[in-house]
């Protein structure tokens, strides 16, 4: 039986480059061979640790991605270079790639599919965002169809009204999707609606990441360890995908309360 | 083939092998999925008559010789837990429910409630290192508490109550007698041991959130082993034997050590969902190997 020790180590932060008014990548010092979709806890000691996504890779260097939310998120934010956090992971099981996939992402779930759109360039991206000022990662990936619900940038719609007339012409076998939990639920709705299958990265609260503590379940899966990427086969059985999550108590309420009550 | 199979104040198991509270019980379908993996048993998650959010992150760490939480107990309170337990009737194994508060009062007004679910008995965790208010931190494992806590449940629910006991006392015995005195049905032996810590020693702080917490796995087992071996001797009651048992030689060596079932946790982060079963296995084979026919024949078998 395998016994590893699981303890944040620190990291130091290289870089911190600002994507957006509310969005920052801190580039952090860190050798790691992950999947894109797996996810690192992060620790900043006497606070808190949150799950983030590893949203770029470079060697001997990982990143990570951060929204202004709360006081976690804020402390992180307000890092520079030369101070550290700890990091542990990666955890979880990534997207598995397959030939004629689509990536679909909204807000800062885009940076959970980053690198799976580095690893696999020829995918089509559709991605959206609120508006102009919310939109990252432009240089990153020039290819990138953007759509903002205002329009003040790309086309003014849902990015899931960009991939519908493709998927109705049959241009994909599989969709990568990552964002608000509403828009994943709706492009694998409109997946199963065409036989297409769906890859989604869900997000719930979580503590050990490692599947001990039963806190991030949806379903009777546990984002942690079983996702945070599932498939459709996955995703079928999941009554609360789409609809609820879990506070930290384990209070079950719908996707709205949880976002209101999220402290990251 | 071994008979595998154990009664547990009149609860028959599979085999002996129970999930601990506070690993993955959080939920009916995850408590589903462990029973239906192989486990003998499953205990739900502990609940407080208010919501708790419990402690921030870190809340559970492994090390080289086991792990290391505090996770406060977070759960949603009694009423939505009531709600979330309705209804057990596709769960392939009994189900133990696990009540916490922070005087008799307390639990009794939890318990007279989860009393009404489908459970099959009420563990009563006086014991925890890590929770202010709860547990050893609130005294409540002195065989005076443990006596009048167990008493005030016992008056409002008929199930069987198990009553788990800290290590960290002098004379585990007195207060396994205290439990039973109060009416109580069993004892679970041991809760985590501590409170212990580890230090980042990069960031020079303590890495759980809560600075200290409960150690569990490989380093609490011979010490869960003894507390088992003294209670067995003080009390007629059966012993739920739980401190670091990954594997069948353990859960066997709890049992010769007065164990009537196993609480298996840490061991879920080595082996996964699986580790029930895989342990029942092994123990079968060590059985047949060793021409034991039924499983309960081991119980004390150190003691003889």
């Amino acid at each position: 039986m395998r016994h590893t020790v699981e303890q944040p180590v620190m990291a130091r932060v290289m870089e911190v480059l600002d994507d957006a008014p509310e969005l920052r990548t801190l580039w952090l010092e860190r050798k790691m061979k992950f999947q894109p979709g797996q996810f690192v806890m992060i620790w900043i000691p006497e606070l808190d640790e949150k799950p983030y996504a590893v949203s770029a890779q470079a060697p001997g260097h990982i990143a990570i991605t951060v929204r202004k939310r709360g006081p976690f998120s804020t402390r992180l934010m307000e890092m520079r270079p030369g101070e550290t956090v700890g990091v542990r992971g990666p955890y979880g099981h990534g997207f598995v790639p397959k030939p004629n996939g689509a990536i679909i992402a909204g807000g800062c779930g885009l940076a959970m599919v980053a690198t799976l759109k580095e690893a696999r360039p020829e995918m089509p991206l559709f991605f959206g965002a609120k508006t102009a000022d919310e939109v990252i990662y432009r240089d990153r990936f020039p290819d990138m169809e953007v759509c903002t619900d205002d329009g003040t940038t790309g086309y003014r719609c849902f990015p899931t009204d960009r991939l519908r007339p493709r998927l109705e012409r049959g241009e994909f076998k599989v969709v990568y999707t990552c964002g608000p939990e509403v828009m994943m639920r709706a492009v694998f709705d409109l997946c199963e609606k065409h036989g297409v299958e769906c890859q989604a990265a869900l997000e719930r609260y979580m503590k050990c990441g490692f599947g001990l503590c039963g806190q991030c379940t949806c379903g009777d899966q546990l984002v942690c360890q079983d996702g945070p990427v599932f498939d459709s086969k996955a995703l079928r059985r999941m009554e609360e995908f789409g609809r609820s999550a879990r506070l930290k108590s384990g209070q079950k309420v719908t996707l709205k309360q949880y976002a209101d009550g999220r402290s990251c | 083939m071994a008979d595998l199979s154990v009664s547990l104040c009149g609860i028959k198991l599979a085999n002996p092998t129970v999930m601990a509270s506070g690993i993955l019980g959080t939920t009916r379908l995850l408590l589903r999925r462990a029973a239906a993996s192989g486990a003998g048993a499953v205990t739900m998650k502990s609940v407080s008559l208010l919501s708790r959010g419990g402690h921030p992150n870190p809340t559970i760490l492994s090390f080289d010789a086991g792990m290391i939480n505090a996770v406060g107990y977070s759960n949603p309170g009694l009423e939505e837990t009531l709600k979330e337990f309705a209804d057990l009737s596709d769960i392939p194994a009994p189900l133990f429910a696990s009540v916490v508060g922070q005087n008799a009062d307390e639990f009794s007004r939890v318990a007279e409630r989860i009393t009404k679910l489908p459970f099959a008995a009420i563990e009563l965790p006086l014991s925890c290192p890590h929770t202010p208010g709860y547990g050893t931190l609130a005294g409540q494992s002195t065989p005076e508490a443990t006596f009048e806590i167990t008493a005030a449940v016992r008056k409002v629910t008929d199930k069987p109550i198990f009553v788990k006991v800290s290590p960290n006392v002098p004379a585990i015995g007195e207060v396994a007698s205290a439990a039973e005195k109060g009416g109580a049905s069993a004892i679970t032996a041991v809760n985590s041991m501590g409170p212990g810590m580890l230090i980042n020693i990069e960031a020079r702080r303590p890495m759980l959130a809560f600075k200290m917490g409960g150690v569990t796995g490989a380093a609490l087992r011979p010490v869960a082993v003894r507390c088992v071996y003294d209670i067995y001797k003080t009390v007629k009651i059966p012993i739920i034997g739980t401190g670091g048992v990954s594997c069948g030689a353990h859960a066997i060596e709890m049992m010769m050590a007065g164990a009537t079932a196993v609480g298996v946790g840490s061991a879920v982060f080595d082996g996964g969902m699986g580790v029930f079963a895989q342990i029942a296995r092994e123990m079968e084979d060590w059985m047949d190997r060793n021409g034991v026919e039924k499983v309960e024949e081991l119980i004390g078998a150190a003691h003889r």
